[in-house]
């Protein structure tokens, strides 16, 4: 075997690994009382959903859950997502959010909606955190669908 | 919301998934036998609640769920604990006595356990190995199966929960039977999923259940959802079956598939009473 083949291998691997300590110990997973905001990512073809709650301090995301109906994926990539933008600015995880969206035609077409799931929760969150500075404080949650629809494996078109 | 919910509801968990957890077939038999025994507290005091119309759930801080330990006599003694500290939160009546009853008598066996050493093995559930002994597995088939069992060991386990509390709030004795079946198939694939996730070294805990998926309104959709979810749980299981290129696994995952087509028509037995009766909560 090629070095560069064993590279790929251990990279897949340690990839791989990564991927299932995600699976058994996802971060920042669980709903939060108190929240100072709630975003929903909703996907409107078969009712999965991200809930996002963050906790702020000014600009800063003090702490940062996620909760979800949805597949092992979505749970994966949330995990992922959220450990990214806590303790970032308001406005670093609107740019990470905002290139994850930006990026997900590079996503295998199976896991687009996940991401974009995790991203809109994110978004909405946004949203419903500048409501509720601006005195809207009946709005529990912010909503947003996204716009790519789930496809099991099995049932990916053509591209 | 009632906290000695969560602390039995935290109790069962670590006593169920400790039980997977452990190597030994007889120790897995006897803590199993235990963590039953506390589904069952759980779901005389879910009843009590929801007759008293307290609030519950099982969305919580998963911090007290204490079951990963290095060897069985380490999960010996954080089982103990757990059984000692909430004898504290209970009350003095006849379901309450029957706990302590039976919580006593579980330290004392924990308690015999301890003092035999050979009772004391490493556990191998958390070592992320991916391999199922005894079987010839590629990766491909390893990385399949490792995909299905962390998907499905959730959504039994998620049944498990949403049917029973469904259960707590129905006084209807059809759709009891049928939430009562469906729990006992749903703790027998639960089972047979988180066992082998053990063996295979990534034994892992049940995310929390959003509680929108179980406090739902509308029994007629959750039963149309439950339905389709249980096909596509079919799918799953065929294309495994096909994909671990194993004779002793492929006939499991077809005997789990054809166990999931009688779900489906108690599912739609359950939707059939509905179209008659108003779903019958306790609250109404």
């Amino acid at each position: 075997m090629s070095e560069e083949k064993q590279y790929d291998e251990a990279k897949i691997q340690e990839l791989k690994d990564e991927y299932i300590d995600h699976m058994m110990n996802p971060r920042n997973y669980g709903r939060m009382e108190n929240e100072d905001a709630l975003g929903v990512g909703k996907n409107p073809f078969n009712n999965e959903l991200v809930n996002l709650y963050l906790k702020v301090d000014r600009d800063t995301i003090k702490d940062i859950k996620f909760e979800c109906i949805g597949c092992m994926s979505t749970v994966v990539t949330g995990s992922i997502f959220t450990d990214m933008i806590k303790g970032e600015t308001l406005q670093e995880a609107l740019d990470v959010a905002n290139e994850f969206i930006a990026n997900l035609d590079n996503v295998p077409l199976e896991q687009r909606a996940c991401g974009e799931m995790v991203a809109k929760a994110y978004l909405a969150s946004y949203e419903n955190l500048m409501h509720r500075r601006a005195g809207n404080s009946d709005e529990k949650e912010y909503i947003l669908e996204i716009s790519n629809d789930c496809y099991p494996q099995e049932e990916l078109p053509n591209e | 919301m009632n906290k000695l919910f969560q602390k039995k509801h935290e109790l069962f968990l670590s006593m169920l998934f400790g039980a997977f957890s452990i190597s030994n077939d007889d120790l897995f038999d006897i803590l199993y036998d235990f963590a039953f025994i506390e589904y069952r507290h759980l779901n005389w005091l879910g009843t009590k609640l929801a007759e008293e119309k307290q609030e519950f759930n099982f969305d919580y801080e998963r911090a007290n769920v204490k079951f990963e330990a290095k060897d069985n006599f380490e999960l010996f003694t954080l089982l103990k604990k757990q059984l000692e500290d909430i004898r504290e939160s209970y009350q003095s009546d006849g379901m309450f006595d029957r706990f302590v009853a039976d919580e006593e008598y579980f330290i004392q066996k924990i308690d015999v356990l301890l003092k035999n050493e050979k009772n004391n093995q490493p556990i191998t559930a958390f070592s992320k190995k991916r391999v199922l002994e005894g079987y010839e597995l590629d990766k491909t088939s390893t990385d399949a199966l490792t995909q299905f069992l962390f998907e499905e060991t959730y959504k039994e386990y998620e049944l498990v929960m949403v049917y029973s509390y469904s259960n707590f709030y129905t006084d209807s004795k059809v759709l009891s039977n049928i939430f009562i079946d469906l729990i006992y198939e749903s703790f027998f694939h639960l089972k047979s999923f988180a066992r082998m996730l053990s063996r295979m070294g990534i034994l892992y805990l049940p995310r929390q259940i959003v509680q929108s998926v179980y406090k739902f309104d509308d029994l007629k959709q959750f039963l149309l959802d439950g339905i389709e979810e249980e096909k596509m749980a079919k799918e799953e299981c065929i294309k495994l079956s096909q994909a671990v290129k194993n004779e002793e696994l492929s006939n499991f995952f077809n005997f789990i598939n054809n166990q999931e087509n009688y779900h489906i028509e108690l599912m739609q037995k359950a939707l059939k009473y509905t179209l008659y009766k108003k779903w019958p909560t306790k609250e109404a």
